[in-house]
């Protein structure tokens, strides 16, 4: 692994967030491989993570206000009222349920992630990638015949192959023991090096971030500032 | 068996089916726009299309006879698209049964596409899958078993129909004579045994109805379960009320 020819990321988040009785508030401009987003539950590392993919409209009373950056793509700026749609921001997510339709096969969930134009060169990866993630034999399984670890595993193989450089993954190793914790934190390491892909980690865990990410954000719950 | 129970079997059945299939699609579309949007006045327009529920079906009978008099704009229009008019047709009985069912399909169309989990929408937008996209390969897989649930208990309702089918349609055996009016015409002529084997009939028909859409309401399929992930949407409708 060549670690100094991956890919790295430059991101600029200087956002305040309000909804209810929960504020989150980002000031951080850095560039880095694979960063950690670390803290205690509660602590708005989803939210931030949704507010970068673009999918956190649920609230109508939440307010967001600020600026999302992503290698000076603008994602969000509240003053010039631009948001970005979440298709056309060109992050992958790996979400923490995997999110694997039941009635498609590994082979499809994992295509799922691909828009119609970038699915006849994710198929020709797929074998590959599959293998490089211990999936490949599983590809014409249902969801329901493989295990928790694989399903995360076909999360991020749909995420690698969807083209996007720059995956998001929400706690991908909580569900895992720490044996397979190793494996993953190796795997994303490779996944890294090789698959030229930034990452931003969200994890439960300082130490394991420490050890896997060259960047590390540490957020804390926090009350609405009047 | 007697000839005019198999025909009005065939009525019924006949009647039933199309509103049935008429119904269910405008339902599921009424239904996933009220599961998965929001939009201006949906109060209002839930309530408009709920009407049919909770109205005497007569009543409703009562303005279908209005809509569909050739005396009127829209009855006119439908003399001039299909040469003849509709009253007292086998048509004009299914577009009562399918105004009738049309709440039910909604309902359960609703139900259905309302548990779909909105995850799956939050990843399918994130890749930048268009809207039918994601109703065609999220919503209508996972609610597939709610809507053939919803289909039965339509067909059902729909097969039930008395009191609108029988302003707009009249009882006319061979043509309008459905399960519903055949019972109320015989009882009415006194002849009860006639009128027990229609009952019978309509018994049968609907506790087959039942026990499918129970089936396939019921959560749970080996598919459906897969990963931590919810079940296919189902609905579990038990106010399918027979009102006549």
């Amino acid at each position: 692994m060549d670690g100094k020819s991956a890919l790295k990321t430059n991101w600029d988040i200087r956002i305040e967030y309000r909804v209810a009785d929960f504020a989150l508030r980002v000031d951080q401009t850095w560039t880095a491989g694979i960063t950690g987003l670390v803290g205690p539950s509660g602590g708005g590392k989803t939210t931030l993570l949704e507010l970068l993919l673009g999918i956190r409209g649920g609230h109508t009373e939440a307010k967001l206000s600020g600026v999302l950056r992503c290698n000076e793509i603008v994602l969000f700026d509240s003053q010039n009222k631009i948001d970005m749609p979440a298709g056309q921001r060109g992050l992958a997510w790996v979400p923490q349920e995997s999110l694997l339709l039941p009635h498609l096969s590994v082979r499809e969930n994992i295509l799922f992630g691909c828009s119609r134009v970038e699915r006849n060169s994710a198929e020709k990866k797929l074998a590959e990638t599959a293998k490089l993630l211990g999936i490949g034999h599983r590809l014409d399984h249902n969801p329901d015949e493989i295990s928790g670890g694989e399903s995360q595993r076909c999360a991020i193989a749909r995420a690698i192959l969807s083209g996007r450089r720059q995956i998001l993954l929400d706690e991908p190793m909580s569900a895992l023991d720490p044996a397979r914790r190793e494996n993953l934190a190796t795997l994303l390491q490779t996944l890294h090096a090789e698959c030229d892909v930034s990452m931003i980690i969200v994890s439960h865990s300082p130490a394991e971030v420490e050890r896997l990410c060259d960047y590390v954000i540490a957020l804390s719950p926090s009350s609405p500032q009047n | 068996m007697d000839e005019n129970l198999l025909t009005i079997i065939a009525t019924s059945l006949r009647v039933a089916l199309v509103a049935s299939l008429i119904v269910m699609p405008v339902g599921g579309m009424i239904g996933w726009c009220f599961a998965r949007t929001n939009f201006p006045f949906r109060r209002s327009i839930e309530t408009l299309i709920m009407l049919p529920m909770v109205l005497p079906p007569v009543a409703t009978g009562l303005l279908l006879l209005y809509a569909l008099s050739p005396n009127y704009a829209f009855g006119r229009l439908l003399v001039e698209l299909l040469g003849a008019p509709i009253l007292l047709t086998w048509i004009a009985a299914t577009i009562a049964a399918a105004v009738v069912a049309l709440p039910l399909a909604v309902r359960s169309a609703e139900q259905a596409f309302a548990a779909v989990p909105s995850r799956f929408d939050d990843l399918a937008i994130t890749v930048g899958h268009s809207v039918w996209t994601r109703i065609w390969r999220i919503h209508l897989p996972l609610a597939r078993r709610g809507l053939l649930a919803g289909f039965v208990l339509v067909f059902a309702r729909a097969l039930g129909e008395f009191g609108a089918t029988s302003i707009v349609a009249g009882t006319i055996p061979g043509e309008t004579e459905t399960l519903a009016l055949g019972i109320y015409a015989r009882v009415t002529t006194g002849d009860n045994s006639a009128a027990m084997s229609l009952a019978a009939v309509s018994i049968g028909i609907a506790a087959a109805a039942i026990l499918i859409s129970g089936h396939l309401s019921r959560p749970g399929s080996r598919r459906g379960r897969s990963a931590g992930q919810s079940n296919d949407a189902a609905t579990t409708q038990t106010w399918m009320a027979s009102r006549h």
